[in-house]
């Protein structure tokens, strides 16, 4: 009987141990992610880009884990336990401090709507100069973008 | 960038409402010829180093990106007698329109 509770009791701790280091992985998953792997897959999965709610599910359930493997540690284990929560939260806040804060752009309210556009004359990547009178009777979409780089 | 490939992806839906696309950048000739190339884009992308368009429509974004002013990523959507629509200027780097927030906003144009 001690020796089944000693044996309980060892489970425990590992299971606490496992349980911190796959909340780690679930942050990881959840920041890292989004920059190696959300940010790429864009073009497919603007909406995904956009919002990045898979990646906050991964994030919460991550958190929600190293709380439980902190409660859950021997005492023996509590620091690392605390350790990885730390590191956690740590993570989060780097991850959402660029998304929300340093990702931020000045805000501009660009062309006025029901305005008619001015003229261009600027060169496609053949060298042709294209103007807007060139478009004269269709619609178009023009897209700005940052560059290539 | 990625905004093209993900237009590129949904092209057969602005050819089917006759609507041209094209980007504008601050990049030179060359480097859009090969990223057109790279991404197999088959719209044009239009070169504006000097930001005549740019600065025209108040989407210049100062000291960027390495200290060099570029484009804030914007859709504007102008009609056959080149009447602005519709716009989305990002408030975040991530943020882009979604293709069919483009196509509802074009479905909406005057006929």
């Amino acid at each position: 009987m001690p020796g089944a509770l000693l044996s309980d009791a060892r489970t425990h701790r590992t299971r606490a141990l496992g349980l911190a280091v796959s909340s780690l992985v679930l942050v990881l998953l959840g920041t890292v992610g989004y920059f190696v792997a959300v940010i790429e897959i864009g073009s497919w999965l603007p909406d995904l880009r956009n919002r990045a709610l898979p990646n906050w599910f991964l994030i919460a359930a991550g958190l929600l884990l190293s709380f439980v493997a902190v409660s859950r540690a021997s005492r023996g284990r509590k620091l690392a336990a605390v350790v990885v929560l730390v590191l956690n939260v740590a993570l989060t806040g780097f991850w959402a401090t660029m998304l929300y804060v340093k990702f931020v752009v000045p805000s501009t309210p660009g062309p006025t709507i029901g305005a008619r556009s001015s003229d261009f004359a600027l060169a496609d990547p053949t060298g042709r100069v294209v103007h807007l009178a060139d478009f004269a009777g269709k619609s178009l979409l023009l897209v700005f973008y940052r560059g290539h780089w | 960038m990625s905004e093209l490939q993900g237009l590129q992806l949904r092209m057969d839906e602005f050819r089917k409402r006759g609507i041209a696309v094209a980007g504008v950048v601050v990049d030179p000739v060359d480097t859009n010829a090969q990223l057109q190339r790279d991404a197999g884009l088959e719209f044009p992308i239009l070169s504006d180093p000097d930001f005549h368009l740019i600065d025209a429509y108040g989407l210049r974004h100062r000291d960027a990106h390495d200290g060099k002013d570029i484009a804030l990523s914007t859709s504007v959507l102008l009609d056959g007698t080149g009447v602005v629509r519709w716009t989305y200027v990002t408030t975040n780097l991530r943020y882009r329109p979604t293709p069919d927030q483009v196509l509802a906003a074009i479905d909406a144009l005057p006929r």
